[in-house]
């Protein structure tokens, strides 16, 4: 077992800040990423809007797509880190969550109960406004997590 | 808490880096971190080899956009070994 001096230690200590640091700052996805991720999303949901046969057609091409979008961003960044991961990251994450699930329930709410027709298409331009607002929060939230652990 | 609580698998500093960058993210490129630490792959190889014979970490090679990728990551017994020794770092600093 390793005997350390308080020096080693806190010398260890400033290694793994380092390394934290060059992960967060390594973590920077492409400015176009979560604009990306949203109209994907949002796309998805204002489909809604039409025939229900057209949220069945696109939901394997939106989860390929989804697929490749993630894949080109782990390539590019050379690593992937889970959006649940614990720390702030977590609330964030769930917050988008909520959000968009509020979103989509209030739209359902216009679309079913109101006859609000184009709630789902106010509701998919809201969850693109969503994504692009809360994913650089997320980052926010994730060097911010670095720092401090 | 005694120097005992340190694992000696981490302990070395360029395996207590590449814990501390596996730890901040779910699978990080081989290349990634050599870039990161600044060393020479055979140096990473040597230290990775460490890590994953204790169990601590996983490699994956896959070929994606038609190049050959090594996927690192830390296993759950290596994330929890890491929380460990980082907890035990610091309780010994204070």
């Amino acid at each position: 077992m390793p005997s350390t001096s308080e020096t080693e230690r806190s010398d260890a200590l400033r290694l793994m800040a380092s390394a934290n640091q060059s992960m967060a700052t390594r973590l920077q996805p492409p400015a176009w990423y979560h604009l990306a991720l949203g109209l994907l999303v949002g796309s998805f949901v204002a489909l809604r809007e039409g025939p229900m046969m057209w949220t069945f057609a696109a939901l394997p091409i939106h989860a390929v797509a989804l697929a490749v979008l993630v894949r080109i961003k782990r390539n590019r960044m050379g690593m992937f880190v889970n959006g649940y991961r614990r720390g702030r990251t977590r609330w964030v994450a769930l917050g988008a969550l909520m959000l968009s699930m509020t979103v989509i329930m209030a739209a359902t709410y216009a679309e079913l109960e109101l006859r609000l027709f184009g709630a789902y298409l106010v509701a998919g331009a809201a969850i693109v406004a969503i994504f692009t607002t809360m994913g650089p929060l997320w980052l926010g939230a994730y060097r911010r997590d670095l720092r401090e652990s | 808490m005694p120097a005992a609580a340190l694992d000696p698998m981490i302990h070395a500093p360029l395996r207590l880096q590449i814990c501390a960058m596996l730890a901040a993210a779910d699978i990080v490129e081989f290349a990634a971190v050599r870039e990161m630490l600044d060393v020479s792959e055979s140096v990473l190889s040597k230290h990775v080899k460490v890590l994953a014979q204790a169990g601590y970490a996983a490699v994956r090679k896959a070929t994606s956009d038609h190049r050959q990728r090594t996927w690192l990551a830390l296993t759950p017994a290596g994330r929890k070994a890491f929380a460990a020794h980082a907890a035990a770092l610091r309780s010994l600093v204070g």
